[in-house]
């Protein structure tokens, strides 16, 4: 060893010992200020300590960067929240035109409330879909709320990873043949569990529909009727044209609440009053 | 882990570019599962979307322990652990390696359990999750490995 650099070992000691001098309370900022210098220049003066302390300050910074990246990401995504938008006190997607003209969608859609009513709530859904299961006792509660202000008009809009979301849009469909899609409607995201495991679901929606009083047999006939499913096809494009891309989506007099994220019962309340007060109209 | 267990012996501690490997491929491991528990706590992945991918996996009850704890985050502190002890190893604190390997086996253990849930229970893969296995998969082989050279080397 080189007598310069023993002197700067003996140098870089004093110090520590000078720091440790004045080590502060445990727990204190002091106290984490001096450890850090003494990690530091323990580092700096003696390689044998910093490979002994390096892999603790590469752990530190790791566990920091994950801690700050997932606290950073998990935060609401506020992009449509009033501060950012002050003039638009609205979760609802600032109206950007769709990429291309919306289609219509099944004629004479199926629909809850009135039919003048000053807010029309429009959703999106697959009866397959958890979240739309989810979502559907808090729809059914908007309507029975605001009765004839709000109209609620359902869209077909099945998956294709959900292997039974067509054949339950199409037993909905097939119970409004006979005038009763909603009773149907509940039914099936009320029972969602059921049938979604069941290996063959149709047995299941016919025993439905029994409990609704439908012709049975009609009903079963219903299932495979061509003009019931381009329906179905029909809302879907219409879904499409709109941009959705998932379910639930909801457009609230024709513009999407919370565009990508899932809404809560309480979202659509407030939007819904936001549109009923006088500011709104 | 107590400084006892650091190894003064050489300049370079065996097997450093095995632990590194270790350490580096847990990290990767470590940014996937802390994307899928931000992909859990947030709900991003509750909606379901024409573009199947992890919503059907999330959104099942198996994403979930009792407490509602995220299986994600679960995987995030065990990569985050055999990261740690990776990275300890690779300087020198050989106490850490002996810890890797039945941690590392558990987590391979899981890994199976989860395939298995994937494709049987769940009917659903999800991109992520894969990910996961795969790194799993790779960490195991490397741990597994490493100790197997090293068996080697004491007998010769």
């Amino acid at each position: 060893m080189c007598p310069s650099s023993g002197a700067r070992r003996v140098r870089g000691e004093a110090r520590l010992r000078a720091l440790s001098a004045r080590a502060a309370e445990p727990g204190s900022l002091l106290y984490f200020r001096n450890l850090t210098r003494t990690v530091l220049s323990r580092m700096s003066s003696n390689p044998e300590g910093a490979k002994r302390y390096a892999p603790f300050v590469i752990i530190g910074v790791v566990l920091a960067v994950v801690v700050v990246v997932i606290a950073l990401m998990s935060r609401p995504n506020n992009a449509n929240t009033p501060t950012q938008q002050p003039t638009q006190n609205t979760l609802l997607s600032s109206a950007s035109a769709p990429q291309r003209t919306p289609t219509a969608g099944a004629p004479n859609p199926h629909a809850r409330g009135g039919e003048k009513a000053a807010v029309t709530l429009e959703e999106f859904s697959d009866f397959q879909c958890p979240a739309c299961g989810g979502l559907d006792p808090g729809l059914r509660s908007i309507s029975r709320d605001y009765g004839e202000r709000v109209r609620w008009v359902f869209r077909n809009f099945p998956l294709s990873m959900h292997k039974y979301a067509f054949i339950a849009a199409r037993a909905a469909e097939a119970a409004g043949a006979q005038g009763k899609f909603w009773e149907m409607h509940d039914l099936l995201y009320d029972n969602q569990k059921d049938w979604v495991d069941a290996p063959e679901p149709r047995d299941l929606f016919a025993s439905y529909a029994a409990r609704l009083g439908l012709d049975v047999q009609r009903f079963r006939a219903d299932l495979d009727r061509q003009d019931l499913a381009d329906r179905i096809k029909a809302d879907y494009e219409r879904g499409i044209s709109l941009n959705v891309r998932g379910t639930p989506t909801i457009f609230i007099n024709g513009r999407e609440l919370m565009p990508g994220k899932l809404p809560s019962e309480q979202d659509i309340r407030r939007e819904i009053d936001a549109a009923l007060s006088p500011a709104g109209k | 882990m107590s400084t006892e267990a650091f190894e003064k012996s050489g300049a370079r501690p065996r097997g450093l570019w095995w632990d590194a490997a270790t350490a580096l491929v847990a990290l990767v491991g470590l940014t996937d599962a802390a994307y899928l528990t931000v992909e859990h706590m947030t709900g991003r992945s509750v909606r379901c979307m024409i573009v199947s991918g992890c919503d059907e996996v999330l959104q099942s009850s198996y994403a979930t322990l009792a407490a509602g704890i995220p299986v994600a985050a679960v995987g995030a502190l065990a990569y985050f652990a055999v990261f740690s002890l990776a990275t300890l190893a690779a300087f020198g604190y050989g106490g850490a390696r002996r810890l890797l390997a039945p941690l590392v086996a558990v987590m391979f253990l899981a890994t199976l359990w989860f395939f298995y849930l994937q494709a049987f229970r769940i009917h659903a893969f999800c991109a992520y999750c894969l990910l996961s296995a795969a790194v799993t998969t790779t960490l195991t082989l490397l741990v597994f490995a490493r100790r197997l050279t090293d068996s080697e080397k004491r007998l010769s």
